[in-house]
């Protein structure tokens, strides 16, 4: 325990010391050597220990991953994987079970971000107009379950869905309030398919409505107050002002927020894992196909999941990016 | 393929980016460890496990121990982990594999096998005589000897409650009618609540203590040849044979809400490990009867410290079925340890493992059942382990966990199709028995076609 602490404040010293060290070496060198044009030049070191990551952490692989989908799963002993062209995804494409997950992955990209904005957008409205110490305190409490992990945060909800046969007391919170306040047989929130899916997204959501709300919170913040003030002389209803007012303004800002958690939603996989318990009770999504495909030792259906995945991201990504450009030059 | 060009093309971007390929470094000759020890060797051995529980690892500091005391010059690094078939797969995939893998399952020993890393051994020509039968050709991959067998464990048992059980003026069943009648008898006195207590839930492998259900059934009631068919694919699951048997001996249990406690529909909600705890409320308790195999002992010891073997709990061999295939066949699991270097330190660690006093140290620490029969078993540290091992050497047979033989994403995968799966889902009543086994079929079939 005592060991794993001092390895993480290492780590963390490393980490940030390193990356400091690293620009402030970059800067000096500029300084030093970098006698006309400075700046750009200043520039493009500071960029470059970036790319580099990014090239090599991501780029490389994405391409070694498409690679490895053109090769077959299995090995012939001397002879390494065989190319197989496009045969892995005429099997993944011509397999029902791969619809059935995109399905999922459709259901949680339409409840997640739109339940998580909605809630967001309702917490940082209302904690607008409280006084700003109980708007720290409840904004924080919203705020909190960001910083837990998505398996910590599953391992929590299974507690709170757990279901103990009807014999027996119910440990779970939520079955003990449906056996013991209204008298209904506990449910199997995990189990029932026209509800588990749900149980799994609102985990997602309980993590993301806090991230949701100090984005669209500090957008509502810097609304103009003379706007809303308009609108109110001229007798607009406060939910008039809110709708007609507000929300376009901050239009822009909801957007990136929602393409945000989207893409977040595309890779869900360990919130499934837990509680669909390897994407079993049909709660199967592609990220966790992939996973399940490569732990079987299928390195080539594990890669054109990814790829269909990589697909599934980049228009939202472009999205996401054009929003963020059109927001810059507002600036 | 419709277009024969862009393949061609994207083939050759492909290959070209494969720039570092597996060497087929265990593609050579056969590494002999038949030879007599030579203690004098000096080096330093890696090697790579799934153990990962206190036990596990103070039995596997003893048997490392044990080696030491022969080889003093040899330094042996271990590393284990829960997430070992991920860590396995990208160490060997990269090259970078220790020299020796334990191995729990022999799927992932074929797949290594295949892609040409794991290295052939040339055993001592008595191995297969010492050993429990059957485990040699378990280590055999196309007539290459690949793994030497270094601990197993016993899956047909049934534990129960002592105190309840004499109360109950119960017999211990010899034949699977008298195990029936044994069930209807408990259920009708309803001196705990059901007979027998079955969790299945086990994460993201939540569906593999149904698996092992259906083997042992398979066992007795087919014998280990149509096992065998069975577990190579050749057998259908949904074979008059297969899914005749579960009919016959696995669903009037599983599927009776007065049998199971809790019913039918909570097998798929509880834990493996804390299933067994039923049987320890005794009369008045929850359950009477759990089959599971010899590791459950230690989820006994930890749900209730003062519960004493023999006296509090037992258990017995699961019976046979009379008009099946006779015997006694015992159905188990357990580790191999298998070759990924050519390091003459790590190939005198194998030659340690050929014997059988190799496991005296881990014997004498516990959930160690010994793969030799001519293990000294006064060395085992508790009445029960000593009465599972002559279970095991007094078997008919020994077949191997089938689920963990068969392909990983027919039989130790969460995937859809897949043995676990499919159990989970006829168990919930998502599926019929006859829609899962046809799944399962299907799913091998893709993968062996």
């Amino acid at each position: 325990m005592g060991s794993a602490l001092l390895r993480a404040v290492i780590a963390i010293a490393l980490g940030v010391g390193g990356a400091y060290g690293l620009f402030w070496l970059g800067n000096e060198l500029v300084n030093r050597f970098a006698k006309k044009n400075p700046d750009s030049v200043r520039g493009a070191v500071f960029a470059l220990p970036a790319m580099f990551v990014v090239g090599f952490f991501l780029i490389y692989p994405l391409f070694d991953t498409i690679r490895a989908s053109l090769f077959s799963d299995d090995t012939v002993r001397g002879q390494g994987r065989a190319f197989v062209g496009f045969d892995n995804y005429a099997k993944v494409l011509s397999d029902g079970a791969t619809y059935a997950a995109l399905w999922n992955n459709i259901k949680w990209m339409i409840v997640v971000p739109v339940g998580a904005v909605a809630i967001g957008l309702l917490a940082a409205v209302l904690a607008d107009r409280l006084k700003s110490r109980w708007e720290n305190l409840s904004k924080s409490l919203i705020f909190l379950p960001m910083a837990i992990s998505f398996v910590g945060a599953s391992v929590v909800w299974r507690l709170i869905y757990d279901i103990r046969p009807a014999v027996e007391n119910q440990t779970g919170i939520l079955n003990a309030i449906v056996v013991n306040i209204f008298g209904l047989e506990p449910i199997a929130w995990l189990e029932v398919e026209a509800i588990n899916d749900f149980a799994l997204m609102q985990v997602m959501i309980w993590l993301q409505a806090g991230f949701a709300m100090v984005l669209l919170s500090a957008a509502i913040k810097s609304v103009p107050e003379d706007t809303l003030e308009a609108a109110r002389i001229d007798g607009a209803t406060e939910w008039q002002v809110f709708w007609r007012i507000t929300v376009p303004q901050i239009r822009s800002t909801i957007v990136v927020v929602a393409t945000t958690i989207l893409i977040l939603v595309l890779k869900v996989f360990d919130i499934v894992r837990v509680l669909g318990r390897g994407g079993q009770f049909d709660t199967e999504v592609i990220a966790n196909t992939f996973y399940t495909q490569f732990e079987s030792g299928n390195p080539g259906t594990a890669g054109v999941f990814v790829v269909l995945l990589v697909i599934m991201t980049i228009p939202f990504m472009i999205l996401n990016i054009r929003r963020f450009r059109e927001q810059e030059e507002l600036r | 393929m419709r277009t024969p060009r862009l393949m061609a093309a994207a083939g050759a971007v492909a290959i070209v980016a494969a720039a570092c390929g597996d060497g087929g470094s265990g593609t050579g000759d056969a590494i002999d460890i038949s030879s007599p020890p030579d203690t004098s060797i000096t080096g330093e051995v890696s090697i790579l496990h799934a153990f990962t529980g206190a036990e596990d690892l103070a039995g596997l500091g003893a048997m490392i121990e044990d080696f030491n005391a022969m080889y003093p010059d040899i330094t042996v690094e271990e590393q284990g982990d829960n997430n070992f078939e991920s860590l396995a797969r990208t160490r060997v995939g990269s090259g970078q594999a220790p020299d020796i893998i334990f191995h729990p399952q022999p799927g992932l020993l074929s797949d290594f096998y295949n892609d040409g890393a794991t290295f052939v051994l040339e055993p001592p020509g008595d191995l297969g005589d010492r050993l429990v039968g059957g485990l040699l050709e378990l280590g055999t991959i196309n007539g290459d000897f690949t793994a030497v067998p270094m601990r197993l464990s016993l899956k047909s048992l049934v534990w129960y409650n002592v105190p309840a059980f004499e109360a109950g003026g119960y017999d211990i069943p010899v034949t699977w009618a008298e195990l029936q009648a044994l069930t209807e008898q408990i259920a009708a006195d309803g001196d705990v609540t059901a007979p027998w207590c079955i969790g299945v839930e086990s994460g993201d492998a939540t569906g593999w203590v149904a698996t092992d259900w259906v083997e042992d059934i398979l066992l007795r009631a087919l014998g280990p040849d149509q096992y065998d068919e069975w577990v190579a694919g050749d057998l259908a699951f949904s074979s008059d044979e297969v899914s005749g048997a579960i009919e016959q001996y696995m669903a009037p249990i599983w599927t009776n809400d007065d049998y199971v406690f809790g019913g039918q529909q909570n097998i798929a909600r509880e834990y493996f490990g804390t299933a067994v705890n039923g049987i320890l409320t005794g009369e008045g308790g929850e359950c009477m009867l759990h089959r599971q195999a010899t590791f459950i002992e230690g989820f006994i010891a930890e749900a209730d410290p003062d519960a004493k073997y023999g006296e509090d709990y037992d258990f017995f061999f699961l019976p046979e079925i009379e008009g099946g295939a006779g015997g006694m066949p015992a159905l188990g699991g357990g580790d191999f340890a298998a070759m990924y270097s050519d390091n003459p330190a790590a190939a005198e660690f194998m030659k340690f493992l050929t014997t059988a006093e190799a496991g005296e140290g881990w014997g004498a620490v516990g959930g160690f059942l010994s793969p030799y029969t001519t293990f000294d078993s006064s060395v085992y540290p508790s009445e029960s382990t000593r009465r599972a091992g002559e279970l095991l050497s007094d078997a008919t047979s020994f077949r191997f966990d089938g689920s963990d033989q068969m392909p990983a994403d027919v039989g130790s995968s969460s995937g859809a199709g897949s043995f676990w799966n499919q159990m989970t889902a006829w168990i919930t009543g998502q599926t019929s028995l006859e829609e899962a086994l046809t799944a399962i079929d299907e799913k091998y079939a893709e993968v062996a076609g």
